[in-house]
């Protein structure tokens, strides 16, 4: 763990960076288009960071960062307030907050509920700000130990996390995985140079683009689904009350908030984890150590302060494993590898040493989004809740407009929209399937770095595939994502896993 | 027999294994190599098989286990209203500019919409093609042509 002294030059390092008069307004900016944009009924974070992407390519990397990092923290508290008016979660993550924060609304106590989660996020969002600056070092420290094999072996794990927690069939999440991988072999091969499924299209050999697979599973798919599903009118959205808590309200909620946040931090570093398994096991917390837990569902505010507190905690700790391994731990944080990439960096222990300012300059933002988000929001948000109440058949091409314009512009292809277009339909049949597209997603990024690193570690290791098991650290990893798939498999846990996503 | 084919899991199953046979017909000719110098055609030929190997044990689970109770119900139309608009878009960006496009984009994509509101759908063209116009050529500088060349 880093010393007092340096923690505070970092995060001071990083205050410079991020309180320049242009980063923040990206950052503002951010934060208020991602809150737009998140707050329409089912668009989650996921949809409007692959959206907005970009919006964000003619800015430097810290720039363009630090404004996906507040567009991403904006979305997320736009959903949690789409949940409360209209019950109508943007992504799992929320799905939660549905249940007590909806309830709230119904009993007219929409403006508590609304107060709660925007301070309880702000102040997970403090507290993992700092959780992030002190275990981001010594982490990097500890990855300088890291070869190829351990490397592949991580990756692995967070592979096998994501079929964990995706929800319904682990056979069909790992199909997905498969999925992904064989989307990321296309293009030509790093170490021979010859073409893989490219199938003889010349602008396919530097393999398909991030942007068109993530606007296609998240922009496209969704809003076919969706448009299904809502036929395009527009949800009923509740009036906001009074704003401010009661004293009741707060004495419950600020015990909650704590739990939340050490909940949510813990869980948002773990590979696979993040803003879902932080907002569920946050819950279930509050439910089973509360004393009357029949509150729960009927507008408990601690069900509303936990989840919310939790997910912005979680949010903000899944990027310690993506700046200091380089690996995504998550959907959104794929999303963000992606976002990296495109601006020239590539994520990963290095960054810390040859890029300073971004590194500290990525994490003060986070706070300084928080910071912003609470004063946007609590001000504006009788803007927002009329916002939910915006018909969906004005949305949906909107939507789509973004998707096409931004994949086309990114490269001037053609190709790239009509890629979009077909993943949108491959997505659209898949979640009719009922297959999640985020295992897929994290497959795909993750592909190209495995296949370098499985190749190199048995290169090392002369053929020998044991050279995976047989190193230490490496073998512990990969037992630890063998355990983590039998238990998965284990009928007690199936049976739980499938009660805890049926949310109750 | 008919309830089993319909079962999304069936589905499910046939996408999955045609896109490993998709990827195994692809990368046959690629030489393979061995576990210590992976050829290009090494992991991509392993994936794939994964793929019919594991899809197969999805359409066999549904065998064995009888036809799930969950059947998706089916409206092709705003899926084709998206897909139709994105390919005008595809299709009209380099010949006639970013205004054209976009408005082909907007009036298709409401074609998923019932009833269909004219009046509407042409405001949202209109406007659409006017805000993309001034934030993302005007404002943002993106290098798209508006009008055709």
């Amino acid at each position: 763990m880093a010393g007092l002294e340096d923690i505070a030059s970092h995060l001071g390092l990083g205050l410079a960076v991020a309180l320049t008069p242009a980063n923040i307004l990206y950052c503002f900016l951010g934060a208020l288009l991602g809150t737009l944009i998140g707050v329409l009924p089912g668009l989650g974070p996921a949809t409007t960071i692959a959206m907005l992407l970009p919006v964000t390519f003619h800015l430097s990397p810290i720039g363009g960062l630090i404004m996906l990092a507040g567009i991403y923290y904006g979305a997320q508290y736009g959903g949690s307030v789409t949940s409360i008016l209209v019950n109508i979660p943007g992504e799992s993550s929320s799905v939660v907050t549905c249940l007590d924060g909806h309830a709230m609304t119904r009993q007219g106590r929409s403006g508590a509920a609304l107060a709660t989660a925007a301070l309880g996020s702000f102040f997970a969002g403090c507290v993992a700000t700092v959780l992030v600056a002190l275990f981001a070092p010594p982490l990097t420290d500890l990855v300088q130990l890291f070869g190829a094999a351990e490397y592949f072996a991580l990756m692995l794990l967070g592979l096998v996390s994501a079929v964990v927690l995706a929800q319904g069939s682990v056979l069909k999440a790992v199909l997905m995985i498969l999925l992904g991988l064989l989307l990321g072999f296309v293009g030509t091969d790093v170490n021979s140079g010859a073409q893989r499924l490219t199938f003889g299209v010349a602008e396919l050999a530097d393999g398909i683009g991030f942007i068109p697979v993530a606007m296609g599973f998240f922009g496209i798919a969704e809003i076919a689904v969706n448009l299904e599903r809502m036929r395009g009118g527009a949800p009923q959205a509740a009036a906001i009350t009074r704003l401010w808590p009661t004293r009741l309200d707060f004495r419950r909620a600020w015990p909650a908030v704590l739990r939340g946040t050490g909940v949510g931090s813990l869980l948002g570093i773990l590979p696979g984890g993040g803003a879902i398994l932080g907002s569920f096991a946050a819950y279930t917390l509050e439910k089973r150590i509360a004393r009357d837990p029949a509150r729960f569902g009927n507008g408990a505010i601690e069900g509303v302060a936990a989840p919310e507190s939790a997910n912005n905690a979680a949010a903000q700790t899944s990027f310690v494993p993506l700046l200091t391994l380089g690996i995504p731990s998550n959907a959104v944080m794929a999303l963000m590898v992606g976002a990296m990439m495109i601006h020239g960096i590539t994520p990963g222990p290095m960054v810390i040493d040859e890029q300073p300012e971004l590194f500290w300059g990525i994490i003060a933002s986070m706070w300084v989004a928080n910071l912003l988000l609470v004063i946007i929001n609590l001000p504006l948000v009788g803007i927002w809740a009329r916002l939910t109440r915006v018909p969906y058949r004005i949305l949906f091409p909107s939507v789509l407009m973004f998707c096409a314009i931004g994949a086309y512009s990114y490269a001037h292809s053609v190709l790239d929209v009509v890629l979009t277009m077909f993943f949108g339909l491959l997505g659209y049949l898949l979640l009719k399937l009922r297959c999640e597209p985020a295992p897929l997603i994290l497959a795909f990024v993750l592909g190209p770095m495995m296949e370098e690193n499985l190749r190199r570690a048995l290169l090392i290791g002369r053929g020998d595939p044991m050279v995976l098991v047989t190193r230490p650290l490496s073998g512990a990893i990969l037992a630890l994502a063998a355990l983590l798939l039998v238990v998965t498999l284990l009928p007690v846990v199936r049976g739980l896993r499938e009660t805890t996503f049926r949310e109750e | 027999m008919m309830r089993r084919m319909a079962d999304p899991d069936v589905a499910a199953a046939a996408l999955f294994a045609a896109a490993g046979a998709i990827g195994i017909g692809a990368t046959r000719h690629l030489p393979v190599g061995s576990t210590m110098r992976m050829g290009p055609g090494y992991l991509p030929l392993l994936v794939s098989s994964l793929l019919v190997a594991l899809a197969a044990c999805l359409a066999l689970r549904v065998v064995v286990r009888g036809a799930g109770d969950e059947v998706p119900s089916w409206s092709l139309g705003p899926v084709a209203a998206i897909v139709a608009s994105l390919a005008a878009f595809a299709i009209l960006i380099d010949p006639v500019g970013l205004v054209g496009a976009t408005i082909a984009l907007l009036a298709v994509s409401r074609l998923a919409d019932r009833p269909f509101r004219p009046w509407e759908t042409a405001a949202v063209a209109v406007g659409g093609a006017t805000f993309s116009a001034l934030v993302f050529v005007e404002l943002l500088l993106l290098p798209i042509a508006l009008w055709p060349a």
